[in-house]
This record gives C-alpha cells, structure tokens and sequence, in this order.
C-alpha cells in the first residue's frame, strides 16, 4: 500500500465547499429554511485515484457528486478541477471542461434516454466534442462497446430492450467515450440485481486498471467501496467526519461515526461479534445540530462537543479525522 | 423459437390484432370517422352530385328528394354538394390552426419548462392569464379584431389555442427535466438547445399529438361558430358554420337547410374526440380516464 495522496496539484480538489438549498413553501411563500446538505467540505481527488464517498442516504455524499461534476453550483467555497475553479464558470467556458469529468448514474432506467438508440447514445458526446467522422465515430462506438462487454449488435437496440446490467454498462460506455480523467460514479450499482452488482463493479474495476481514469465512488455500500476504492471519505450530515487510506480507514476507524460504520459491514472472517448499537436517528439538516453534528449519537460526546464544530486534523500521514476526543 | 409457435403465430397474431382493435375501438372509429372526411376534403368535387356555386332558383328551398338527397338552399343550390365540398374549407381551418397553435405550444411550453429563470416565468404567467380567458370569448374578440375572413379566424383560433399546449407540455417538460439521461448530455456538452429538442422534446411529443388531436374537434366547434355569427368564413363560401349561418334565415321555412351541416360537424367532432381519446389510450395508458 503506497500513500495514496497526490504529490502534485490534484485533479479535483474542493475548498470548503457549501451547498444549501432553501427551503420554499408556494409560489410566493419565502424562505422557510435551509437545507445544509453540504456544510464545508474540503477534499482532494488525485489523478488516477478512486476515492469512495460513504454515509448514509441524506448525507449530501450526492451532492458532493453533482458539484464536482458541475450540474449544480455551491453556494460558497470552491470547486477546483485541474487547478481551474469550475464553480462558476458560465457553462460556455465549462463545456469544453466537462470532457473531464463524466458521470456514472444511479438509476440505469433514468439516466439513458428511451428515444436513441444505444449507439448514438454513446456517439452524442463524440458527436458533440466534433471527434472523428461519421465512420470514425462508428468504430469508437464499437471499441467502446466491446470494451464495457456488450455485443456490437445491440448499438440499433433501444434501451427499452436492455436489462439493468446492460444499461448501466452503456451507461459507462458513454462516460468513457470523452476519455474522462475523472468518473464520478453515484450509487453505480445499488439499483441493480446483486448478481450483476459483481459484473459492473469488475467491469469498473477493469476499466479503471486499463485507462488510469480517477474515479469518485458515491456509495453506501461498505464492502463495494472497501473493494474497489484507494482512498475513503466518510460523510456525516453534510460534513466529512473522516477521511483516509482505505486500509488505514478499515482497520482503524478513528471517528466514533466510522467505527460504527465499520461494524456494520458483515464479515465472515470476524464471526459473531459485538455490536454497539447506534443511538437515535440522524437529525435533519434542515436543523442540524450545533458543534460536531454527531454528538447527539455519539457514546463519548464531551462537552466541547456540543459547543465547537471538530475540524478535519491529521492524525497520520493521509489519515484526517474531525473528532474531538479521538483527535484532539 | 421453435417450429410449433411458429405455425400457431398467425392464429396469435391475428387474434392479438382482433384483441387490439377491440381496445382501441375509439381510435379505431376515430381514425374512420376523420379519414371518411379528409377523403371527402380531397375528392369533394368528384363525388358531389352538383357545384358548390351551382343555382337554381326553380328548385329554391325544396326538401330532400330523388335529385337533392338532402334539399337545396335559398338559391337552389344543393345542399349535399355544398357540405362535401365545405368539408374542405372547415377541415382546412381546424388543422391549420391547431398545427399553428401546436407548434407555437411546443415552443413556449419548452421554453417554460426547461429555461430557468426570467424567460419561463414570464411565458408561465402569460400562459396563466391566458387560460383564464374561455377559449370561445378569447377566439371571438381576435377573429372580431382581425375582421372576418379565414386568415382572421385561424389567427383566432391558433392564438387561443395555444396557451393549453403550451400548459400540458410544460408539466411533462418540468417532469422530463429531471430525468437522469438530461444532466448525462449536460456532462457530455450538449448546449441546452440541442437537449430541448433532442431529449426532452421527443420524450414529450406524445402528450402534444394527444392535446393536438383533442383541440382538433374543438377547432372545428369554434371555426363554425364563428362562420355561423358571421365572424367566420364568408358566404358564398360553403363553410359548414357559413351554412348553418345563412340556413338560420329560413328556419322557419325550410328546417331541412341547417339539418345537413349540423350533423357533419357534430360527426367531425366526435370523430376527432374519439381520435384523441384513442390516442390517448394508446399512448399513454397512465394518463386515460
């Protein structure tokens, strides 16, 4: 295991990043409160590095997703990608960019459009960038089918005539076809049958290996971020309670929130175990809590940590916990 | 497949034919209802026993007979002859004016849907006051302004039918916006303009042919009524409203003239309700009654 920080300028990298969403009622109802779904997140995405962004659903690890890939803008901090902050470029400037950054998408019924083909869903963003002629574009569009695992007949096939697994494997085709430095890939296989689950991870896995592509793993599933990823951020409630290498993360979780984590994924190595059970719900973050936004949940929360925000400190090369009484 | 299916395949197909007419008997009856008058539309002369124009006063005013099946009008014209070849002229205005309304629909309704910001919201609210206006009142008050005449009555008719094309493709505009395969072109750099009508536009376009063909019946309820108050098409033009208009004089006499072009337009427009209903069912199962 190498230290996996990059050593240069990263390919991404985020500077205290907030996203809020206002909360409206009616037409012309105001303001009736604020979303933090993402509240200060700082983070780096090395070129050739897969990064695993966990928490549980809510916890703005999406949103995370949607800003670096700019389909949504920050409400304060920066968003920069090789070096150029992206977070509001007018989108004139940010096309020729995006070639970049591409995105797998959750739902593979959702993310391909029911009216094209598959092979011109995978030619537009050639089409779009002017690569290549007419047949030039033909014989991309084939490499690239041959290259996610699907047959060079299916480029007539709508994707009504797909199942899951072959969608969401177009799906990849098409972000691979601009040659992406960075993949940003949310929920990629959650919606799928757990027997394809394995395919398109290796699929990822093997894609990953071949075209050095970085890639930005949004998931909750513990056992496919250990599996595929360098590196793990963990997401609590909009803010990054702790982030490392991913076997440093799982063999010790410093934050009490990880640790849970942790314990949660099922292991056939550790049998019967004990588990703390964990305490409570997640509270809104439409009014999250003050100071560190675990301590309602946490079984060793102080004082401080009802008072003071923990801000992300490192505790050993690569290894930034935000955590009070772990990391003081 | 195996060779068994496939000699039971034509007994399946055409009893799965059989089973689909049978569900989309109202499309069915549409499409003969509407077709039957375009096909009279376009060989109106052919087939009408008379000119539209053509008079004779000795015969004015007759009931129906062996040589005017349906009678003739004040000045002896066969009534027969003139609501064939009417057809055209009434079927004219209705498709010109709802193919008008659609696509100046299609472009406000995409416009508000999918541009955030000043632009939409503008149309939006331009839209909103607009459906306020009933369609008849909002189609007479144009067609009194732009004066009599069938340019007058398709302006009319395609400005106050727009606004509800507008409004249905909105709703599916907005609910297409969200779709995944929209932020995939903006990550791949499709400019907006091209994900309007390459992504959402056609997964919209249902709902459009659906509206279309519904306000199609409508149109030719309008187009008459204005023929009829005289707001319409002008005599001698044998609009189908324009007869009814002229045949309102002799009502008393001869009862028989606003027979003939009543039941055409009733015929047409059920044709076209049918036509859209069936579409509709069609199309688009979720959205039928």
């Amino acid at each position: 295991m190498t230290d996996a920080r990059p050593n240069t300028t990263p390919l991404v990298e985020l500077d205290d990043v907030v996203k809020h969403f206002d909360v409206r009622l009616g037409a012309f109802g105001g303001v009736r409160g604020v979303v933090r779904a993402v509240d200060g997140v700082t983070l780096t995405i090395g070129a050739r590095e897969t990064l695993g962004l966990v928490g549980e659903s809510g916890c703005g690890k999406s949103t995370v997703g949607k800003l670096i890939a700019r389909l949504d803008q920050p409400t304060s901090g920066a968003v920069r990608l090789n070096g150029t902050d992206i977070s509001h470029l007018p989108e004139r400037r940010l096309r020729p960019m995006r070639r970049d950054v591409q995105m797998v998408f959750q739902d593979p019924y959702s993310s391909l459009n029911p009216r094209m083909t598959a092979g011109r869903i995978v030619e537009e963003p050639l089409l779009e960038h002017g690569i290549g002629d007419r047949a030039g574009r033909r014989e991309s569009v084939r490499a690239l089918f041959e290259k996610v695992g699907l047959r060079a007949t299916l480029t007539t096939s709508y994707p009504n005539a797909l199942s899951g697994g072959q969608r969401q494997r177009l799906g990849i085709a098409r972000a691979l076809a601009l040659e992406p430095k960075l993949i940003i890939a949310d929920e990629p296989v959650s919606a799928l049958d757990v027997s394809v689950q394995a395919q398109v991870i290796n699929l990822m896995e093997r894609l990953r290996n071949e075209t050095h592509v970085a890639f930005l793993f949004v998931s909750h599933d513990l056992a496919v971020v250990e599996h595929i990823s360098d590196r793990v951020a963990v997401m609590y409630l909009g803010q990054i309670v702790e982030a490392a290498a991913k076997t440093d993360l799982f063999a010790r979780p410093t934050h009490p929130y990880s640790e849970l984590l942790m314990q949660a994924v099922p292991r056939i190595d550790r049998g019967r175990q004990r588990r703390s059970a964990p305490v409570g719900e997640v509270p809104s973050p439409l009014n999250p809590p003050p100071g560190c936004r675990y301590h309602t949940r946490c079984p060793l929360a102080e004082d401080i940590c009802r008072r003071e925000t923990p801000s992300l400190r490192t505790i050993a090369p690569g290894h930034a916990v935000a955590c009070h009484v772990r990391a003081p | 497949m195996t060779a068994t299916s496939d000699t039971r395949a034509p007994s399946g197909r055409s009893a799965y034919a059989l089973g689909w007419l049978r569900q989309n008997i109202y499309l069915v009856l549409g499409v003969a209802i509407v077709g039957g008058f375009a096909f009279i539309a376009v060989f109106a002369e052919a087939i009408a026993p008379y000119g539209a124009d053509e008079q004779n006063l000795l015969f004015a005013l007759e009931g129906p007979s062996a040589a005017h099946l349906v009678g003739t009008d004040a000045l002896g014209r066969d009534l027969l002859s003139r609501v064939l070849i009417g057809t055209r002229h009434t079927l004219t205005v209705a498709l010109t004016s709802v193919a008008i309304a659609a696509m100046a629909g299609i472009v406000l309704g995409l416009i508000s849907g999918f541009v955030r910001g000043w632009p939409g919201r503008i149309i939006d609210a331009a839209v909103d006051i607009a459906l306020t206006i009933p369609m008849m009142v909002l189609a007479i008050a144009i067609a009194a302004v732009m004066g009599a005449g069938v340019v007058g009555l398709i302006v009319a008719i395609s400005i106050s039918f727009t606004p509800p094309i507008a409004r249905i493709l909105r709703g599916r505009v907005l609910e297409i916006r969200e779709e995944d395969f929209v932020d995939a072109a903006v990550m791949v750099g499709v400019p907006a303009w091209k994900i309007m009508l390459r992504h959402v536009l056609p997964n919209a376009s249902t709902i459009v042919v659906i509206e279309a063909s519904l306000q199609a019946g409508q149109a030719v309820l309008v187009a008459t009524a204005l023929g009829f108050l005289g707001l319409g098409v002008q005599p001698p033009i044998p609009e189908w409203g324009t007869l009814l208009g002229t045949g309102r004089e002799y009502l008393q006499a001869a009862p028989h003239i606003v027979i003939s072009p009543g039941i055409a337009i009733s015929l047409l427009v059920l044709g076209f309700n049918l036509l859209g209903d069936g579409l509709r069912d069609w199309l688009d199962p979720r959205i039928g009654a």
